[in-house]
């Protein structure tokens, strides 16, 4: 057995421990024979409705007004592990790695090995591996760094409708807060390039917010979270993407061609996977218009509808 | 070659095995706990500790006097879980059903709590992908059902000063871990059919005791009864309209029966629940069919006291929701239903056409529409056949006053029998109108109230557990007016002639 087989055999195995690792433990079925408990069960009394108000709900970026399971807008651990291993590890990377591979057989280039059957068990091989080497490295990089990688549309932006200088200061143009075409476009190049900061556990506070909070509780809140908006802060540019798509087409060095491994090889193909974020970002940002769905008005309908006589 | 298969196959056993959920009780030990409120502050956790207000004693003081409990914070939540076969999962030593007992326990105390014996019971059954996983994270269904029990019952919420308590029905939803995304695409034919099993004998027999305890049997006529909504969700849409369509039709035909025998049209029926509820359900519109053309052909009328153009007001008994941005019940519904569909059609298992009955209180009549095939009926839900819809959600544009719902544009008050409902969102005026086609009623006006409603209500298939929707389905309900309709039926008509409004 060579060297480049070894390295093969052993990146597979470090794939399966990773995915031992993560994948929750199988349960068998459990059917419990309860007794039942001898406590009765009392219902809450009503609350006192006399000057209350309707509690305002949160409203994440890009999400849905009065969504009421929205309890705090950060990208949990949860959501993290739940990304890399529905998206890097399982199924999912399974099947893009077989069907990539054969739709990059079907366009070789010189590079590339020749199509082979054998050929093409390397290239699926080659192209999980480094969807596991990827989606890890953004993992741990992400979560150090407690990077939010969602994308977001222009529109639901908090950096473009939320005043940077709090409490606000110019007033209003309103102007600065519309999403024109140019602003979309470059919009979406820079959230492929940058990462909006979360930490799990934290709470997007809006101004009418935190205006209801006490004078100590606002000390509290700016000391904790040191900027009143977190979910505002966006990194410069996004390491762990970076560090992610160089993992993963380094990841694929003992499945290429030798020739195929040097730096400038490798970095084509880091660049050719991070096109799958540039793409996400894009789609984020022009899926509304594509998908826009027209209501149903009085002058667009095709039935008549009961008006009075 | 052996050893050269060896790694493959055990990857792909060790796959299928972690991606398994199981099929077990997650409540066994505590299928009745208190809701936690929504955080206010950012400190605040959102998952707090649970039990104490629904688990304390039932003192001798509270069924006498019906005072409060000093310890209670907030509205309760029992979980009946049933399992892949749709049998009761948890069951004492005597065979009896402990949760549903446990549940039926909360709504009597629930009906002794509350000051003037109307509290809110709430009945959800989830869809496709779901289960009663306390977690961490707790299933997303759950947490969403809580937050809206929690949303009526605080201060400001539409039903703030009652005692409020949820029922979660929960079933096997979610046959593989969300850590397999493609598997768990592959699951759907699988999650349908045990969404069809699910929805059947045991699923039935909890809801009409639970039912049977809110509604005995000539209530009706009382106006302090609790308020009992059923609410089934996607596939859980299913599971409730298979459940509760052939005992709701063996209710009403034995009280049809009843009062044609005794030549009382007057006294009113008991119904089984207040509203029933499916939103974007994932059912064919074949399921809702034969409860639409029962409806229609006894006349069945669900009208309040109030008059509008002359006539009493409808109102529904019933109501199946969707959107059209719901990719899940139009989009993937129909590719899911093609291969089967065309199965049933070669085999000639298909009507064309398969006549609706069509039935105007107002007027009286029964018709017949003749343009609808099994085959429109199979690769539809309901909400989304045109045949089927009985009112039009309108977005009528922006108000003139931003955040003034006062200056929105006026629709008009309907047509007789029948409101218009104004509904109004963030720079969005809707209003809910009786469909007509051709300038006549649409097809259904029975109790039974189907519509596509806008995107800035419900905006896709999973977005439901929102103050919006809750909102827009208190439209539906007759207590929003102070009306206090009854089911009635007017004497079975025979088919006069056949529907020509539709397309």
């Amino acid at each position: 057995m060579d060297g480049r087989s070894k390295l093969r055999r052993r990146s597979g195995f470090l794939c399966v421990a990773v995915g031992v690792l993560f994948c929750a433990r199988f349960v068998g079925q459990n059917v419990p024979l309860m007794p039942p408990k001898p406590i009765a069960v009392t219902a809450a009394p009503p609350v006192n409705n006399e000057g209350a108000e309707p509690v305002q709900q949160l409203i994440c970026p890009g999400g849905f007004p009065t969504d009421l399971t929205v309890l705090n807008c950060s990208y949990t651990g949860y959501q993290r592990r739940l990304t890399f291993v529905s998206g890097s590890l399982t199924d999912q990377a399974i099947l893009l790695a077989a069907t990539g591979s054969l739709v990059s057989s079907a366009f070789p280039s010189t590079n590339s090995n020749a199509i082979t059957l054998r050929n093409y068990g390397l290239n699926v091989a080659g192209g999980y591996v480094s969807s596991v080497a990827r989606g890890g490295a953004e993992y741990f990089v992400g979560s150090l760094m407690r990077d939010d990688p969602r994308h977001v549309s222009c529109v639901n932006d908090p950096r473009v409708f939320y005043p940077l200088d709090y409490p606000p200061t110019g007033g209003g143009d309103p102007k600065r807060y519309l999403c024109t075409s140019f602003k979309r476009f470059m919009h979406a190049v820079i959230d492929s390039f940058t990462v909006r900061e979360s930490q799990p556990g934290l709470r997007w506070l809006r101004n009418d917010e935190f205006e209801r909070l006490s004078k100590g509780e606002q000390e509290r809140y700016l000391a904790e979270y040191r900027v009143l908006v977190p979910h505002l802060r966006r990194r410069l540019f996004a390491f762990d993407r970076l560090i992610g798509v160089y993992a993963g087409a380094y990841a694929q060095y003992p499945f290429e061609p030798a020739d195929s491994n040097s730096f400038a090889r490798v970095s084509e193909r880091a660049a050719l996977s991070f096109g799958t974020t540039v793409l996400g970002s894009f789609y984020t940002e022009y899926a509304s218009s594509i998908f826009r769905h027209h209501s149903k008005t009085p002058g667009n309908e095709n039935v008549t509808t009961g008006r009075a006589q | 070659m052996k050893r050269k298969l060896c790694f493959p196959v055990s990857f792909l056993a060790l796959s299928a095995l972690v991606g398994c959920m199981p099929n077990k009780a997650y409540r066994a030990g505590m299928s009745v706990v208190s809701v936690p409120p929504l955080p206010n502050l950012p400190s605040a956790s959102p998952q707090l500790p649970r039990g104490g207000p629904c688990l304390g004693p039932l003192t001798p003081s509270v069924d006498a006097h019906r005072v409060p409990l000093p310890h209670a914070s907030g509205p309760c939540l029992a979980f009946l879980e049933f399992d892949d076969l749709g049998e009761s999962q948890v069951v004492d030593a005597s065979g009896q059903a402990a949760e549903l007992n446990r549940a039926k326990d909360l709504v009597r105390a629930a009906i002794l709590a509350d000051p003037i014996g109307q509290p809110i019971v709430m009945v959800f059954v989830h869809g496709w992908q779901h289960n009663s996983s306390a977690g961490p994270p707790e299933d997303s269904n759950i947490q969403g059902f809580e937050a809206v029990l929690d949303s009526l019952y605080r201060p400001g919420g539409p039903y703030a000063g009652h005692v409020v308590v949820g029922i979660s029905i929960t079933w096997r939803g979610a046959l593989v871990s969300p850590y397999w995304p493609v598997a768990r695409v592959l699951s759907y034919y699988n999650r349908e059919a045990a969404a069809m099993r699910v929805g059947n004998t045991s699923v039935t027999d909890a809801l009409m005791q639970i039912s049977a305890i809110a509604h005995p049997t000539g209530s009706d006529a009382n106006r302090t009864q609790p308020l009992l909504i059923f609410i089934g969700h996607s596939f859980g849409g299913l599971v409730l309209e298979r459940s509760l369509s052939q005992a709701f039709i063996r209710q009403m035909d034995e009280q049809v029966e009843q009062r044609t025998k005794s030549g009382d049209l007057v006294t009113p029926f008991t119904k089984f629940a207040d509203l029933v509820v499916y939103v974007n359900p994932a059912g064919a519109s074949s399921e809702s069919k034969p409860t639409l053309d029962f409806l229609a052909r006894n006349g069945i009328t669900y009208q309040g006291t109030r008059l509008i153009g002359g006539k009493p007001e409808n109102y529904p008994l019933i109501v199946s929701i969707s959107t059209p941005t719901d990719a899940a019940t139009t989009t993937a519904l129909k590719a899911g239903h093609a291969l089967s569909g065309v199965q049933f059609e070669s085999k000639g298992s298909f009507r064309k056409p398969d006549p609706l009955t069509c039935f105007d209180p107002v007027a009286g009549t029964v018709t017949s529409d003749t343009t609808q095939s099994d085959w429109d009926f199979w690769d539809h839900s309901t909400p989304h056949l045109d045949a089927l819809k009985s009112h039009d959600v309108l977005d009528l544009g922006g108000p003139k006053v931003e955040g003034h719902p006062e200056t929105c544009p006026h629709y008009g008050t309907g047509t007789p029998g029948y409101d218009v409902k104004p509904y109004f969102v963030a720079g969005h005026c809707l209003a809910v109108v009786p469909r007509e086609v051709a300038g006549k009623p649409a097809c259904n006006r029975t109790p039974y109230w189907v519509m596509e409603t806008d995107p800035s209500v419900l905006p896709d298939h999973g977005t439901i557990f929102t103050t919006r929707m809750i909102g827009f389905i208190g439209l539906f309900l007759p207590t929003a007016n102070g009306d206090l309709p009854t089911l009635q039926f007017q004497p079975p008509a025979v088919p006069k002639d056949t529907f020509t409004g539709a397309k």
